[in-house]
């Protein structure tokens, strides 16, 4: 009988089960519902070879993650399967910079310890702290080095953004798990006008994929669109109006609901992309932050005609979790 | 013989169709509330469920009953009114697709029945 870890234990399978029955066999709860592999409430993933089947339909960016239709893949003996937002590659890393960018926002640069631990600029990875405490924070800076730049916001009374933001931790060691997700930047979108738009530390992640894009001298045009409350949650304004004057192609978009209309857009960001022109066939969409924001600036972007397939999202849910160490 | 789905274009034609389908939900005020709160991939995931069904691909969608999958929308006030109105927005998404009359005929009577089995009169 086949055995498959899933979460770091260890399980029995019988011959030909599907992942899906083989964890409910377990007493594993695993949402599923069509167990045809075409609702894709099963999704599980996994560093081991899939069956084309398992992932039929999926985005490239979902494939190459490892994502799979568990109802659809018969357990192979020792595969390791994780939920979709964790991973087993982890690096410890050391904090090396904390350098404030606004007034509530603040960088944190981390030396990755494991030159091995490869990302792409805009995913995410999981900061574990030597307690447990865990959140997940986007990469905003670009692919392929070796110290990575987070930008975190201070939510009062927040745990670990008022640790980053507040205590001196030069020298503090952490666990990076990931990189997870699917928001970042390919050469495939060469062809592609880049549609960025996010809320308060959302601009992160449209960092390193506007960095990459850059210094993969993209061609096509990039709309960067960064919303806040009030000027105040707004950052980065000077680095990113420079490169837009350096980079033609580029433009930045900054809107705050309430403040100087002469310096800022003013409006509801929501509105402000409803109005926005847009080449809906060839867009690909970024969208990162709040929550309930995220979820109705994809759905306008998608009703002025950009295929789901080229909309790709991170909203800030917040997590409460704790992870080993 | 070649079946209706191989007709309509198999799963490229779903794929296409539940884009078209899933823009017009989104704006009809008879229906797109009960479609609001989940979040859009999985939706149109489901959504994609349906058009299978209905475009007679899944003789081995063995998930949830029909009954089962829409109990908490009956708990929600679903009518035969939004029945109506999906057997009508999926037969405008058909058209746009350039599918013949003939086939879009036969895709509304299978979504047709499972009115009652939606409903949970069944
Ligand atoms: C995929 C992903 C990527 C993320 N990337 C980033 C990033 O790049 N930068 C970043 O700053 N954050 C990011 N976040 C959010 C981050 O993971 C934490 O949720 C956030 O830093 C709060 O953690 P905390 O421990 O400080 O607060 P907690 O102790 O978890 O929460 C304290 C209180 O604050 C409230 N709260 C939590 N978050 C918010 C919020 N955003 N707005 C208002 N109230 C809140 C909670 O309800 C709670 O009552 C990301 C989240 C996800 C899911
Ligand atoms: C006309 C016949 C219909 C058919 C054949 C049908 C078919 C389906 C199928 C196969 C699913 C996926 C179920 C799953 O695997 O979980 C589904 C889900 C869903 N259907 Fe229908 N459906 C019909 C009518 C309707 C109507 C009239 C509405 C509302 C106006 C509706 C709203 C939904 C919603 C909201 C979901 C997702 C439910 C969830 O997220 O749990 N459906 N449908």
């Amino acid at each position: 009988m086949p055995t498959f870890i899933f979460k770091e234990q260890k399980y029995q399978a019988n011959e030909n089960q599907t992942v899906l029955d083989a964890l409910i066999n377990n007493g594993i709860e695993i949402q599923n519902s069509c167990r045809s592999g075409v609702c894709q409430s099963c999704l599980l993933k996994t560093e081991s070879t899939v069956e084309s089947l398992a992932q039929k339909g999926l985005k490239d960016t979902q494939k190459k993650e490892g994502l799979f239709f568990s109802c659809q893949q018969t357990v192979v003996e020792g595969m390791e399967i994780f939920e979709c937002h964790e991973s087993n590659k982890s690096s410890v890393g050391v904090i090396i910079a904390q350098e404030p960018l606004s007034a509530s926002v603040v960088l944190v640069k981390i030396d990755i310890k494991d030159k091995s631990f490869g990302y792409n600029a805009g995913q995410f990875i999981n900061l574990v702290r030597s307690d447990g405490l865990c959140r997940p924070y986007s990469i905003a800076n670009q692919s392929g080095r070796n110290i990575i730049e987070l930008h975190v916001r201070r939510i009062p009374g927040g745990v670990m953004s008022e640790w980053l933001y507040g205590d001196d931790l030069l020298g503090q060691e952490v666990k990076i798990t990931g990189p997870i997700g699917e928001c970042y930047y390919q050469d495939v979108y060469s062809d592609q006008d880049l549609l960025l738009v996010g809320t308060g530390t959302g601009l992160a992640p449209l960092c390193g994929i506007l960095l990459d894009a850059l210094e993969s001298n993209h061609s096509k045009k990039i709309y960067l669109h960064h919303g806040a409350l009030d000027e105040e949650g707004l950052y980065y304004v000077e680095k990113l109006k420079s490169l837009a004057n350096e980079n033609p192609n580029f433009e930045y978009i900054p809107a705050v609901l309430k403040g100087d209309s002469d310096k800022y857009n003013v409006g509801n960001i929501v509105d402000i992309i409803k109005e926005a022109k847009l080449n809906v066939k060839d867009t690909t969409t970024f969208i990162c932050g709040d929550p309930d924001i995220v979820k109705a600036i994809k759905e306008i972007v998608f009703l002025k005609g950009v295929s789901s397939k080229k909309i790709f999202s991170d909203p800030f849910v917040i997590s409460k979790k704790t992870c080993s160490v | 013989m070649s079946t209706l789905y191989e007709d309509i274009g198999g799963e490229a034609a779903v794929d296409a169709a539940v884009e078209i389908f899933y823009r017009k939900v989104l704006v009809d005020d008879r229906i797109k509330s009960f479609f609001n709160d989940v979040d859009m991939e999985k939706q149109m995931a489901k959504q994609k469920s349906f058009l299978t069904f209905a475009f007679g691909g899944s003789s081995k969608y063995s998930g949830k009953s029909m009954k089962d999958a829409h109990s908490h929308l009956v708990e929600r006030g679903l009518v035969d009114s939004h029945v109506d109105a999906v057997v009508e927005l999926l037969g405008e998404t058909l058209k746009e697709l350039d599918v013949a009359d003939d086939k879009i005929q036969q895709v509304v009577t299978i979504a047709e029945s499972v009115r009652g089995q939606v409903l949970g009169r069944e």
